[in-house]
Formats: C-alpha cells, sequence, structure tokens
C-alpha cells in the first residue's frame, strides 16, 4: 500500500486543482461580464442615493427616472421577481458596506415577503459570490446545505451550475441599464385565476430579520422607507391577514423608519392601472412613481 | 440512498474505511447494517417485506435441504409460493384487478375488485428473484442452505446489488461473504474506475438524454416522426447507460471491497442477432430465466412449436418481470415474436445472403446484422417507455412522418426547438451533448472488447490514463444532469 499512498496523493491533489481552476476560471469569468444587475450591485458600481429593493412589486413598478426627475435624487431598482426578503436581505448587507451617497433604502414588500420559500430564486446569478460572505448567508438561509456545500466542497457548484449560468455568461450581452433596473408590465389587464380567499405567507423569524436589518440601516443615518404598494382593490380583499401584515410593517416605524400603505390609494379602484390584483402595468407604475417620488421628497426633507 | 446522490458520495467510503478497519468476524454485521440503512433511505417500513421474504427463504432453505423425497419439493413450493405472492400483492395486483374490473364492466357483470394504494418497493422484483434462486439451488442441492441467518439476509441485502441487480446467483456470492478481503490497491482501484465509468454514462449520458425522451414521450402526439425516431433513439442508449451504468456502479462498488459481482452488459449494441442481444443485455435477468424457466420447460430439446411456446412464456413472463402494464406484456411478445421469426426464416434468410455472395462471417453481413438488430431493439423499446399501449402504438404508427422537415435549416431547428420544449439553445445542447458522449462511450466500448470499457487507456502512459480519468470526472460535474433522476430499473 505505501508504494501507493504517493500516487493516490498526487492523483487527488492535481484532481483537486484541476477542478478548483475550472471553478475558480468560471467564476472569473462570469464576475468580469456584467450582465445583470446584481453583477452591479456586487462589483460595487451602482451606488445610487435612493435604492429600491423587493421583488416584483418592486421590479415592474418603481421608475427610478420619474423618481429622480420628481425628487432630484438619483435611484436604483434593485427588486427582482419571486425573491423573498430572506434573499435580498444579503444585497441590502452588501449595499450597506460600501454606499457612500444613500440618503434612504426603500424596501417595496408585497405581502408575502416575510415568507419564506424553499428554494432560491434564479441561484445561477449568485454562484459566483458564494464567497461573498452576505450573499452566502442570505442563500444559506433558504437552502441550507446545498449552498453549504457549493462554498466549501470543491466541485459540488459545477453541478449546480444550469444553461441560465452559462447562457448569462457566454452568451448575454454587457448590462445597459436604460432603465436603472426598472421593467414595466406593458400588458394590459389579464385575470389572476386564483380568486379564493388566502392567507399570505408570514413567518416570524423572516420578521426579526427584517427588523434587524432596518435597525442596522437607520443605525447608518439612512432613512429606510417600508412600502406595501398598489394592490387592485377585488384583489386585496382577498388576503385575509392583510391588516395584520400591515401592523408587523408599521411596528417598526420611527423617526427613521417610514411606512407607506399605498393599498388604499386612488390607483387600486381602476383595473385600468393594473396588469393583475398585485401588479400594477406600466401606467399605473408611471402614475404610482411620481406618487411615490413626492411622498420620498417630503420624507427626505423631514 | 441513490447512487447518483450526495449521501451516497459519503457513505460509500464511510462503509469501505470501516469495512477493512473492522476484524473478519464483524464485517458481515458492518455491511448488514449498512444495507439496511442504504434500503431504508427510500421507504423505511418497507424493510420489513425484505425481511419477510429473507425469513421465509432462509427456513425454507433449511427445510428442503434437510427434507427428503416429495416434502422437499413442498417446502420449495412454498418458498417459491410467499415469494411470488409479495410479488402479486405490491406489483401486480392492481394490475390485474384492473383488468378485470374493466372485462366486468364491459361484460355488465356487477364486480368489481377493490383496488389497494400501495407504493412498489424498490428493487422488489431484484432481490425477490435473488431470494428465489437460493431456494431453487438449495433445492437443486447445488447449494447448500445457509446456517447463519445474518449471512442470508446479506446475500439478498447486499447494498450494492439490493436494488437493480446484477440478480447474483448464491454460488456466487454466498461463500465471499466468508472470505477474508485485504485492502487489494490494484482491485480497489480497478472498482473506482469501474464505478466512475458507470456515474459517466449515468450522469452525463443517460440523464441528458432522458431530458429529451421525457419531452416527447410525455406527448407524443405534440411530435412528428423525426422528433420521435430521434426521442426513440436516444431512449435506446438512455435505458443502456442508465442501466448499465447502475450495474458498473454496483460491481465497482463491490469489488473495492473485494467481491465479484456477475458481468450484467456485454455492449449489448454490437449485437448480430436478437439472441445474441440477450447474452448480452441483463444478462443476470435472461440467465435466471434461462435457468429457471425456459430450461425446466425443456430449453431447445423439443419439438419446433414447443420451442416457439417455450419462448413466448419466458419472454412475455420477462415483460411482466419489468412492470405491471400491457406496454412491458407487448416489448416481452415482441422480442419472443423476433425470436420465433427469426428461427422460423434463418434457412431462408442464409440462402438470400448467399445467392448475393455475401458470407455469414463477412464483415458487410455482421454490418447489416448488426444494424437490423439494432433498429429492430430500438423500435421494441417505444412499448417500453411510452405510458400506454395508445401511445406506443401512435409512436409506432407516425415514426415516418415529416422527415421532409429534414431537409431545411429552418425545419432542422424546428425539431430541435420541439424537442426541448421551446428552447432552441437548451435544446441544441443536449442534443449536441448526448450525441458527442454516446458516441464517445461507444467509441471506447468498441476499442475495449473485454472487461470493463474504462480500461482503454491501461498500459497507456500516466498522463493519458489520468487525463482520461480527469476528462470522466470533469464532464460528470459539468455536463451531468443533477436533479435527482432516479435509475430506470429501480421501479421494477
Amino acid at each position: 500500500m505505501k508504494p501507493h499512498i504517493k500516487h493516490i496523493a498526487l492523483f487527488l491533489v492535481l484532481l483537486l486543482g484541476l477542478v478548483y481552476t475550472i471553478e475558480y476560471g468560471i467564476d472569473t469569468c462570469y464576475k468580469k461580464r456584467v450582465t445583470n444587475k446584481f453583477s452591479l450591485l456586487l462589483k460595487h458600481q451602482v451606488d445610487p442615493q435612493i435604492m429600491i429593493f423587493g421583488s416584483s412589486v418592486v421590479y415592474h413598478q418603481f421608475d427610478p427616472k420619474i423618481i429622480n426627475q420628481v425628487s432630484g435624487y438619483s435611484a436604483y431598482n434593485m427588486g427582482f421577481p419571486g425573491m423573498f426578503f430572506i434573499q435580498y436581505n444579503g444585497l441590502i448587507k452588501e449595499y450597506l458596506s460600501y454606499e457612500k451617497q444613500c440618503k434612504a433604502i426603500v424596501i417595496g414588500c408585497d405581502f408575502d415577503n416575510l415568507g419564506r420559500n424553499d428554494l432560491i430564486t434564479r441561484p445561477d446569478l449568485f454562484y459566483a459570490w458564494l464567497n461573498n460572505g452576505n450573499i452566502y448567508h442570505s442563500l444559506q438561509e433558504i437552502e441550507h446545505e446545498k449552498i453549504f456545500h457549493a462554498r466549501y466542497l470543491p466541485g459540488y457548484k459545477l453541478t449546480l451550475l444550469n444553461k441560465a449560468f452559462y447562457t448569462d455568461m457566454l452568451l448575454s450581452k454587457p448590462l445597459t441599464d436604460t432603465m436603472a433596473g426598472y421593467e414595466p408590465i406593458n400588458t394590459t389587464w389579464e385575470p389572476t385565476k386564483a380568486n379564493q380567499p388566502f392567507n399570505a405567507r408570514y413567518r416570524e423569524d423572516v420578521y426579526d430579520q427584517l427588523k434587524a436589518t432596518v435597525d442596522e440601516i437607520s443605525s447608518k443615518g439612512i432613512k429606510v422607507i417600508i412600502i406595501i404598494p398598489p394592490v387592485y382593490e377585488e384583489g386585496y380583499k382577498l388576503i385575509q391577514n392583510a391588516e395584520l401584515i400591515k401592523s408587523k410593517y408599521r411596528s417598526l416605524s420611527n423617526k427613521q423608519v417610514y411606512f407607506l400603505d399605498y393599498t388604499g390609494d386612488s390607483l387600486c379602484r381602476s383595473k385600468e392601472n393594473f396588469h393583475n390584483f398585485t401588479h400594477l402595468n406600466a401606467t399605473g407604475a408611471t402614475v404610482f412613481s411620481h406618487t411615490f417620488a413626492q411622498d420620498l421628497l417630503k420624507i427626505i426633507h423631514e | 440512498m441513490l447512487f447518483n446522490s450526495f449521501q451516497f458520495l459519503l457513505f460509500f467510503p464511510i462503509v469501505t474505511v470501516i469495512y477493512f478497519l473492522l476484524p473478519y468476524k464483524f464485517r458481515w454485521f458492518h455491511l448488514l447494517v449498512a444495507s439496511c440503512f442504504f434500503y431504508m433511505a427510500f421507504v423505511p417500513v418497507y424493510i420489513l417485506i425484505l425481511f419477510f421474504t429473507i425469513v421465509i427463504d432462509y427456513i425454507a432453505g433449511i427445510m428442503i435441504e434437510n427434507a427428503a423425497g416429495t416434502r422437499r419439493k413442498w417446502f420449495l413450493v412454498m418458498s417459491l409460493v410467499a415469494n411470488i405472492g409479495v410479488l402479486a400483492v405490491f406489483k401486480y395486483y392492481n394490475f390485474f384487478t384492473g383488468n378485470f374490473n374493466h372485462l366486468f364492466s364491459a361484460s355488465g357483470i356487477n364486480l368489481q375488485f377493490p383496488i389497494l394504494s400501495l407504493i412498489l418497493p424498490i428493487g422488489l422484483s431484484f432481490h425477490t428473484f435473488q431470494a428465489m434462486s437460493y431456494t431453487i439451488e438449495v433445492y437443486r442441492g447445488n447449494q447448500k442452505a445457509e446456517r447463519h441467518f445474518g449471512i442470508y439476509a446479506l446475500y439478498v441485502m447486499f447494498y450494492p446489488q439490493l436494488v437493480a441487480g446484477p440478480i447474483e446467483r448464491p454460488q456466487n456470492l454466498l461463500h465471499q461473504f466468508y472470505e477474508h478481503h485485504d485492502f487489494n490497491y490494484e482491485e480497489c482501484k480497478e472498482g473506482l474506475k469501474q464505478m466512475l465509468w458507470g456515474f459517466f454514462k449515468k450522469i452525463v449520458i443517460a440523464d441528458r438524454l432522458a431530458l429529451i425522451v421525457k419531452t416527447v414521450f410525455k406527448h407524443p402526439e405534440n411530435f412528428n416522426g423525426v422528433s420521435l425516431t430521434i426521442a426513440t433513439l436516444f431512449f435506446t442508449f438512455q435505458i443502456y447507460c442508465d442501466f448499465s451504468g447502475y450495474s458498473d456502479i454496483a460491481i465497482g462498488a463491490a469489488r473495492v471491497m473485494g467481491f465479484k459481482l456477475m458481468r450484467n452488459f456485454n455492449r449489448p449494441y454490437f449485437a448480430r442477432s436478437i439472441a445474441e442481444f440477450w447474452t448480452r443485455w441483463h444478462i443476470s435477468l435472461s440467465t435466471w430465466f434461462r435457468d429457471y424457466l425456459y430450461i425446466p420447460l425443456g430449453g431447445n430439446r423439443v419439438s419446433k412449436q414447443r420451442l416457439y411456446i417455450n419462448l413466448s412464456i419466458v419472454f412475455i413472463i420477462s415483460g411482466l418481470w419489468h412492470g405491471a402494464n400491457w406496454t412491458y406484456i407487448v416489448w416481452g411478445a415482441l422480442h419472443a415474436f423476433y425470436l420465433i421469426f427469426g428461427l422460423s426464416t434463418k434457412k431462408v434468410r442464409v440462402a438470400i445472403i448467399n445467392s448475393v455472395g455475401i458470407t455469414e462471417q463477412s464483415a458487410l453481413n455482421n454490418i447489416l446484422s448488426n444494424a437490423v438488430t439494432f433498429i429492430l431493439v430500438s423500435f421494441a423499446w417505444i412499448f417500453f417507455i411510452s405510458a400506454n399501449l395508445h401511445d406506443a402504438l401512435y409512436v409506432s404508427a407516425h415514426l415516418l412522418t415529416g422527415w421532409r422537415q429534414v431537409l431545411s435549416v429552418h425545419g432542422i431547428k424546428e425539431v430541435v426547438t420541439a424537442l426541448s420544449g421551446n428552447d432552441t439553445i437548451l435544446g441544441t445542447f443536449n442534443i449536441l451533448t448526448g450525441v458527442i458522449m454516446v458516441m464517445f462511450m461507444e467509441y471506447v466500448q468498441r476499442r475495449t472488447m473485454d472487461g470493463p470499457a474504462i480500461n482503454i487507456v491501461n498500459n497507456k502512459p500516466r498522463y493519458i490514463r489520468w487525463g482520461f480519468y480527469f476528462f470522466l470526472v470533469v464532464a460528470i460535474l459539468l455536463i451531468g444532469v443533477y436533479d435527482h433522476q432516479e435509475f430506470i430499473y429501480f421501479q421494477f
């Protein structure tokens, strides 16, 4: 056996070296190409005065250009469809670690925002950044074992890279980002299939995480604006625990933390402004962005 | 526990290291516990079914050995009834009662059997057949009854081959549990190499091809003949890589610990006749049927008519062994038909070939025979993969439609897009990767006609050998499909 130990060790070292080199090479290539807005944040290349985080209700509803025109503050939309707070919490923390001029961080919440999903949304966007502590911890909150293995087990991450990752790395054009992260929905009303009353997902431990993050932002002298964007009134009636969730958000407000609830806004009464129960279309988003920018201005100047 | 899971990546080295660290007398116990753990990772409670058949066959083996005259036969029958009874309840009850219920309602008879909601225990047909081969061999006097209950239980439960074979004979495996296996570097290396080749076939080829096959055979009516043909050919390689990949991992894992399991596949798609195909495909099952069903029925030392009946019985039961569905029965019957047709037309075929100046041993005859066998086997797989007979007949009837489409680039693009669920980039990637890897595997297999295919690089300089192994590992990591695809044969 002894004469073979040298061979086995050499074989394993070379194999691990090869796997690690491939992993490192892919990560480096991916990081070099800025094809999406998260890379922009993780490379510390976006530093607006107003940063907006959230899920699709942010991505499709907050137009940074309008916010900038009305308020005079530069803004960036860091929303992404299907992303819950526990996932984008890492992005908020990363942004806090480098921002230089931030006046306010906006957290746009749909009613499921404080829930917990079993799977990471678009994990391929983050695989190259697992050595970033903030990203790692937020992803690990969702898929603990997978993310742990991906970071520490050589080669494991290669088994997770999917077509979306390679397409993003090899075929996507560099990010042009003329809308500062915003993507309007240019369609009219599409009826939502599920129209039964339901309870939105809510977890106390996620609420505690939100509270901790809000405290961290406040401690840096940055204002926090928690927003519930407009919901079409017929859809709003279906959310049975809406008041409970609102009260949770409201309980976070203080001198530095603001809670804005747009579910009673006049926008919510007309289908013309909506794509479905919870998402404004481009017309509605434009109106809403104006309204929000005016409210923002008041808050910043308080 | 799946071989292609992260748990197995931990389980295998831990079990192997402990195995070699333990004194010989404790090793059987260690392997038995590990095998229980391995099996219970699926549905824990089903170990009780396994325990039931183990106890029955253990007692039956001793009773058969101790008894004389017709009593021996009765004990054997009791054991077989118990084993087949378990299969009948868990695997076939719903199939037969469902068919009877259908028949009764069609005939206006007011009688309906209840349908049970049972989950088929993983690998039930495999370990049942292995247990049955034990009692039959004891009855025939080829194997002494095993007195050590733990060793007998290990014979049925040995984890590498527990859920999908190879179906071992007691003469080959039982005595190995009494042997002292010291760590052997060469055996360990060869075992690991065979496992690596198995993982490559399963994760890189089979699971990649499965993405296309699943898309098409889920709704075959949405596809034309080009797509159906491609999917059928892909399934031909998928099932080979899936099952032979499993066998390679099983044989390799056992070999690392010093156990020798029987070879289960011998390049079946290089066969030049259906009869030869069955000496190369799932060898442990085909020899099981040969030894315990075909020969007892009279084998080929009977009249022609009787021979054809025997072949039909064996292949229809073989089809039924694979699954309780008419599609499997038709698949088995189709193979029986191929064989019977082949036998009954052999003289005519040889005469035709000779009349055009082709000798039986010529390269051209070999290529033609190989091609025809491959096409026949591939066609039969349509019945194996289809969800029901209606789908299988639809696919069979539409294989030759829409071929004009491949005459234009636009048409080819449409086929690729359809095959991958409307994603051209993904479709191109899956098809290209699948085809290239199948060609690579076939090249390797053709170059290594004896022993495991991975031995292609034996006797080459170290940098070539290691480069080849590194290539396989990197291909598994980078091109492998990791969405917990089960092995096809687990369901049997």
